[in-house]
């Protein structure tokens, strides 16, 4: 029998891969995935763990037999008597496992979620802020907000509406030049917030979904292809917006002052603390460049319209 | 500085709501509104000032409020400052 990955074509996309070559070679833990400036060797023997890649990661340019990678993880079944009780899966980052398991069915969450710790705690070239980020025009928006805001909605809705999705989770700030980085992987949605984008965008293309997580329903939309072909390009922040979905809301943007922003940045970027002077400098440099919101809004429609009226604004003259 | 606080311990960034203060010797970051930033300012420049010295910049910044309010704001930031050890030697 012929081993699928040992096919010596050098793949481009994912999708060049076919199925059962990626599954092979995550098998064999000989596929790297290239997402924006990151190369991370992913390792399963999880079929469906392959599976959610193909599908998901389509677009993504990846590499076989890498010399270099930035990250590498795993994600398999624990080797603990509870493999025979109920069925688990652990993820490993360079071998070590920095979570408890999750029921085996979230195996393709706990990836995800896996690959955000890792680059959070390691990746120290950037300051690593939790907000979604989306670029038009070359100008980007970053949207920090805590969980049940409706960030990742509004962001799913931007990235279909003719922003590039940089990221959803994890926007990544090179404290040197002031440009955020994308990393252009799937969004994460949850709950009714699945079935509103389903609803808004019919031809979007989604990962598996799984229940009763601690988040309850959970599935990735994949990221736009136009935003997985840009993903290597920077931008540079213009607007830092606070969004709160706000049931029957009308949609309400309203400056922000920025020291009181700055808080924000301090407590809500994984690695301030480690990157210090640099991170507080960066921030700085971030709050002087860019205008800074809250945005209240009930309805998608709405929030697109204003966003792409800031998109229409003029940009600041800089000295 | 007095206070043994070296003269380059604090980067300072100023905005019009307010200030963000990095601590270079504790690796700290303190995010204070006008007010504090008032008394902040001041003591970086003198640790000794004292609330008279330092009530009218106070003021400047907390328009309509009365003396006493603005004396209770000198007191709350010197709170903040001791906890924060940031004019201690």
């Amino acid at each position: 029998m012929t081993d699928p990955a040992s096919a010596s074509a050098t793949a481009r996309t994912v999708a060049d891969l076919g199925p059962t070559r990626l599954a092979a070679l995550m098998r064999q833990g000989r596929l790297a995935l290239q997402t924006g400036p990151l190369l991370s060797r992913l390792q399963t023997p999880l079929a469906d763990v392959a599976a959610y890649v193909a599908q998901a990661y389509r677009h993504h340019p990846c590499v076989i037999d890498a010399e270099f990678v930035d990250v590498s993880v795993s994600v398999r079944r624990p080797f603990n008597l509870r493999r025979w009780l109920r069925s688990q899966v652990e993820f490993l980052v360079e071998g070590e496992s920095p979570f408890e398991p999750l029921p085996r069915e979230q195996a393709p969450a706990l990836l995800e979620w896996g690959l955000n710790w890792t680059i959070a705690s390691s990746c120290h070239q950037w300051l690593t802020v939790h907000a979604a980020c989306l670029e038009r025009e070359g100008r980007a928006v970053i949207l920090p907000a805590p969980p049940g805001s409706g960030k990742s909605t509004l962001c799913a809705a931007l990235a279909l509406r003719g922003w590039r999705l940089l990221s959803d989770e994890l926007t990544l700030l090179d404290p040197l030049d002031g440009q955020v980085w994308g990393l252009a992987r799937p969004i994460n949605l949850k709950n009714a917030s699945i079935d509103l984008i389903q609803a808004f965008e019919p031809a979007a293309e989604w990962g598996p979904t799984t229940f009763d997580t601690r988040k309850g329903r959970v599935t990735h939309l994949c990221a736009p292809r136009h935003s997985v072909e840009r993903m290597t390009q920077p931008a540079m922040p213009a607007w830092v917006v606070f969004p709160r979905y706000q049931a029957g809301a009308e949609p309400l943007l309203q400056p922000r002052g920025k020291a009181g922003t700055f808080t924000h940045f301090a407590t809500n970027a994984f690695n301030y603390s480690i990157l210090g002077e640099l991170a507080f400098d960066a921030v700085g440099r971030l709050l002087d460049r860019c205008e800074c919101f809250d945005f209240t809004y009930s309805r998608i429609d709405d929030a697109l319209e204003v966003f792409d009226w800031l998109a229409g604004s003029p940009a600041p003259q800089t000295v | 500085m007095a206070g043994g606080a070296a003269p380059d311990r604090f980067a300072v960034r100023r905005w019009d709501d307010g200030i963000a203060v990095f601590d270079r010797r504790s690796g700290g970051t303190h995010c204070m509104n006008t007010a504090t930033a008032a008394v902040f300012e001041r003591l970086a420049t003198d640790p000794t000032a004292s609330d008279d010295a330092i009530l009218p910049g106070v003021s400047a910044c907390m328009p309509g409020a009365t003396d006493a309010e603005c004396r209770a704001a000198i007191a709350e930031a010197r709170v903040r400052f001791d906890a924060a050890r940031l004019f201690q030697a």
